[in-house]
């Protein structure tokens, strides 16, 4: 199915944004990021003594004056960097209105284009039934995302959700060279902390953007009702579930759910990663240039 | 616990109804969502914090269950037995003549009413009483009232009567309330000790040492010289006594005297020499202040003969004037013609054009034009009757005649009762007419020649003889006319015993009387007749008043209630005259009841089983309030578990 993932419109919004990334990183040699690697930068990063070969121009001879001490400026060098979004095209994905899987492609799309605006690289990566696949390899530059986005927008939803399984078998998790987004509704029992973790012991800045239709947010159901899982393996399937909901059982269900939204917040702020909870009725100029302002990553 | 109405339990049925509904009733609602991971944790939220949330079902059926019994428990109306409550009386009161019986300033009835008003005023929430009177009725005056202030207003209106008690239908009264109730108890406010009580509370009312004097009975005879001589009948019930007894002759005293009395064993007591001849009403009266003074007098109504004036218009009278004479109220005035007895009334100038002043006619063979309108009549062999009697002779279709005399049939036979054509007065007439003893169709009567009547319409026909009407009289209640179709010398009456016989019917049933007795009980039932010609009728009762009996055309019948004198008097219209005739009865009180014994005997037959044993000091309360408020307690929590919960 073809989904409208981007617009003239929606490039408009996303030209006045830029992602930030707050710590240095290493990365190719010609972005616009900072590295850690000191360079021919125009930014002070650090003092060094001088050792016989250094360039005179850098020793600094207030420190001199001071001191008597030879020591030289040293300062960042900027770099290209390498973005990994993370979408769970899972079944669960494919339900609500507007649906979630749309809006998560458009999320994909917009920190993909900001990354290309950025002249990082952008890899998209879909995951489903515990395996990720690479949309179109990595890609740099206008020409490349729009290429990347008319993909998108064919992307299909399916199977199960097990992000964990499905970001370790990445065979390129990338290091200390960008930002992981991932971006799912995170309602599954396979160990998402883990993924996070992971990429986080790979040095990555994470953002995880989970992503709930209105109607998990406020479900129209009353009495005795079957829940079927979308991603159960038929009517037998332990995830499906009968319940007599009344209003008590609904003030629990939204307890639980604002007790998991809360674990998910709790955690991803343990770990220092980025983390935002989007609804199908938010729209993209509310979720980045709020709740993306809100994390750090956009400005 | 006992049910009043148990066959409302059949609403037990709907429980298993219930139960099916929940079983068949098993839809849910298929509903496919993006996960159901939010809900399973929900799931683990209500099992840790409201684990009553997995029993709400199952609680809202519990519920439902206990409404449908609760409602079942509540139509079968449960009682339960709570000891000091709810207890339930029955209070019959004795309001018979004897509790009239006074002591001091009380009587007996009185302190029968206070004792019960005392048990009424312990009336609790809960107690429910009845009071139940007999005396001139028994009825319920209060039925299961749980008001202490109307049951005490109830008691206080009782009032006592002139009558026997009816116990046992007052019992009858009192197992009906226990039917409802088997705690009820029965209290009996009375003045007699009694035996085989049964489950009957009896309170005694009355005190040693009250006594009371009653006149029982009073009677008269006549002496050689036709003096009346009075036999009165007087007992002192409790003490021996001296009384002061008199005798009361119309009104009017006659003589008193001194009578001892031993203790309950009646006096008699003679009047003689009283120097009275006739009288309408005697009493014989005890001075004295006994417990009772209802019963101090007893009255004698006598109804005084009356005569008749006769005439008899006959030309050969002998037979007639014989029978005649043997009744004593009847004063025979004899003419030959009715010429004669006409000219007997002129009075010099003014001569007289119809026969009046008599109040019997008698016509043997001739009779007026006109009939005396003032009287009875009666005619023997008339060929000319009276046109307006409407009797005329037969010309045709007829048997054949026998040889004639004179236009009399010659029948040869005897006299035949005719029942089917006897009409209202057949009874009366051939009361005590032998029958043949080879026919009982047949008199003894023979006749040799009769008036062949024809035409006779409005008029029964007593006897008949050969299919000739012989003895006729009018269908017309007022018009007291007796037409025999011979004379009664063409037939063997006078040799009969019949003649005084049927002469004795015919004078009952010219002078009918108003009422068969001068004497009755409390509570019989007088029947007044009407006589003939009488225009209206009233009763005047021993308190003075009068009423009117109305309709005159139907039996007057009515029912005493007190004793004393009544009097029925009629205005009855002959020719222009009204003439006022009146009868007085006298009713006596309950000779039973001037007994100021104490002992009263079995209370309760053996036919009545009594109330089973439910042991002392319990009564029994309804409980359907208490469970009632318990459905209202369910009925709310039901509704907040589902309504509220769901909505």
């Amino acid at each position: 199915m073809k989904r409208k993932v981007i617009d003239s419109e929606f490039i408009n919004h996303l030209e006045a944004l830029t992602m930030y990334i707050g710590r240095p990183m290493n990365g190719l040699i010609g972005g616009s990021r900072k590295s850690k690697s000191y360079g021919s930068g125009f930014e002070f990063a650090d003092y060094r003594e001088y050792v016989p070969g250094d360039d005179l121009r850098r020793l600094d001879w207030n420190i001199y004056s001071r001191f008597e001490k030879y020591v030289v400026k040293q300062y960042t060098d900027e770099r290209k960097l390498s973005t990994h979004i993370y979408i769970d095209c899972s079944e669960s994905m494919q339900s609500g209105r507007p649906e979630k899987g749309e809006l998560a492609l458009r999320l994909a799309a917009a920190f993909g284009y900001l990354s290309v605006l950025a002249m990082d690289r952008v890899s998209f990566r879909l995951m489903a039934d515990g395996r990720c696949r690479e949309l179109c390899g990595q890609v740099t530059g206008i020409d490349g995302f729009y290429d990347a986005a008319a993909l998108l927008s064919e992307a299909e939803f399916g199977g199960d959700t097990d992000i964990e399984a499905a970001i370790r078998s990445c065979p390129d998790p990338g290091g200390d060279n960008g930002v992981s987004v991932i971006i799912s509704d995170l309602f599954t029992e396979s160990d998402w902390k883990k993924a996070i973790d992971y990429l986080l012991h790979r040095k990555r800045e994470v953002l995880v953007i989970q992503v709930l239709s209105p109607e998990e947010y406020d479900p129209d159901m009353l009495g005795k009702t079957h829940l079927t899982d979308a991603e159960a393996d038929g009517l037998q399937d332990p995830r499906n579930t009968r319940m007599d909901i009344n209003r008590s059982i609904m003030e629990a269900y939204k307890t639980a759910l604002n007790a998991y939204l809360e674990e998910v917040r709790g955690f991803c702020a343990s770990r220092g990663a980025g983390y935002m909870c989007v609804s199908g009725n938010d729209t993209i100029e509310d979720i980045l240039f709020k709740k993306g302002y809100e994390t750090g990553f956009v400005r | 616990m006992n049910f009043l109405n148990p066959s409302a339990l059949w609403l037990l049925l709907t429980v298993p109804v219930l139960i099916a509904a929940y079983i068949i009733k098993t839809q849910y609602e298929e509903r496919q969502i993006s996960s159901t991971f939010i809900w399973k944790r929900s799931e683990l939220l209500i099992k840790k914090k409201m684990p009553w949330q997995i029993l709400r079902r199952s609680i809202i059926f519990i519920l439902q269950l206990l409404t449908l019994v609760l409602i079942a428990l509540i139509a079968s109306r449960p009682t339960m037995a709570i000891s000091g409550k709810g207890e339930e009386w029955v209070l019959i009161v004795d309001g018979s003549a004897s509790m009239q019986t006074k002591t001091g300033d009380t009587t007996r009835f009185e302190r029968a009413v206070d004792e019960a008003i005392s048990l009424a005023s312990e009336m609790e929430y809960g107690n429910k009483a009845t009071v139940i009177y007999t005396g001139d009725r028994t009825s319920y005056m209060i039925n299961r009232s749980d008001s202490s202030v109307q049951v005490v207003n109830v008691l206080e209106s009782l009032t006592c009567s002139d009558f026997p008690a009816d116990f046992d239908n007052a019992l009858a009264l009192a197992r009906l309330i226990q039917e409802q109730n088997p705690y009820a108890k029965i209290f009996y406010y009375t003045d007699k000790n009694y035996t085989d009580v049964s489950d009957v509370n009896v309170v005694n009312v009355a005190l040693e040492n009250e006594w009371n004097a009653a006149a029982q009975s009073l009677s008269v005879t006549t002496e050689g010289d036709g003096s009346c001589v009075f036999l009165s009948s007087i007992v002192s019930y409790g003490t021996d006594a001296e009384l002061t007894v008199a005798l009361y002759v119309d009104g009017k005293p006659v003589d008193a005297r001194l009578v001892s009395c031993t203790a309950n064993e009646p006096q008699n007591v003679y009047w003689t020499g009283t120097g009275v001849k006739s009288f309408e009403t005697a009493e014989v009266f005890i001075e004295a202040d006994d417990g009772n003074a209802s019963d101090n007098s007893f009255f004698l109504c006598v109804t005084p003969e009356e005569s008749y004036k006769v005439m008899l218009i006959s030309d050969q009278p002998v037979f007639l004037q014989k029978i005649l004479g043997a009744f004593e109220s009847f004063d025979v005035k004899t003419f030959e013609t009715v010429e004669q007895a006409l000219g007997s009334l002129s009075d010099g100038d003014t001569a007289a054009t119809a026969l009046s002043g008599y109040d019997l006619y008698i016509f043997d063979g001739e009779c007026p034009e006109t009939l005396p309108n003032d009287g009875a009549v009666w005619m023997f062999g008339v060929m000319d009757v009276p046109e307006e009697l409407g009797i005329k002779l037969q010309t045709e279709g007829i048997p054949p005649l026998e040889g004639d005399r004179n236009g009399m049939a010659m029948v040869m036979d005897r006299l035949s009762f005719s029942p089917e054509t006897g009409g209202a007065y057949y009874e009366l007439l051939t009361k005590y007419i032998d029958k043949n003893s080879e026919d009982d169709t047949e008199t003894n009567i023979g006749l040799s020649y009769l008036v062949p009547y024809g035409e006779y319409s409005g008029f029964d026909v007593i006897f008949t003889c050969r299919d000739y009407p012989a003895v006729l009289v009018p269908r017309d209640f007022d018009s007291r006319v007796i037409v025999f179709a011979f004379d009664i010398h063409d037939s063997d009456l006078p040799k009969l015993v019949d003649l005084p016989k049927l002469f004795a019917n015919m004078t009952e049933y010219s002078f009918p009387v108003m009422l068969d007795s001068s004497k009755f009980d409390l509570g019989d039932a007088v029947t007044v007749s009407r006589l003939p010609k009488a225009e209206m009728i009233t009763l005047t009762k021993p308190d003075g008043s009068v009423t009117a009996l109305t309709p005159l055309d139907s039996p007057r019948a009515f029912t005493v209630y007190e004793p004393g004198i009544y009097t029925v008097t009629q205005e009855v219209k002959t020719g222009r005259k009204t003439v006022e005739k009146t009868f007085s009865f006298y009713v006596g009180p309950p000779s039973g009841e001037s007994d100021t014994g104490l002992e009263g005997g079995v209370l309760v037959t053996a036919a009545d089983t009594g109330a089973p044993d439910v042991g002392e000091g319990t009564g029994a309360i309804e409980i359907w309030i208490y469970l009632a408020v318990a459905l209202l307690v369910l009925l709310l929590a039901e509704w907040w578990l589902y309504y509220r919960e769901q909505y």
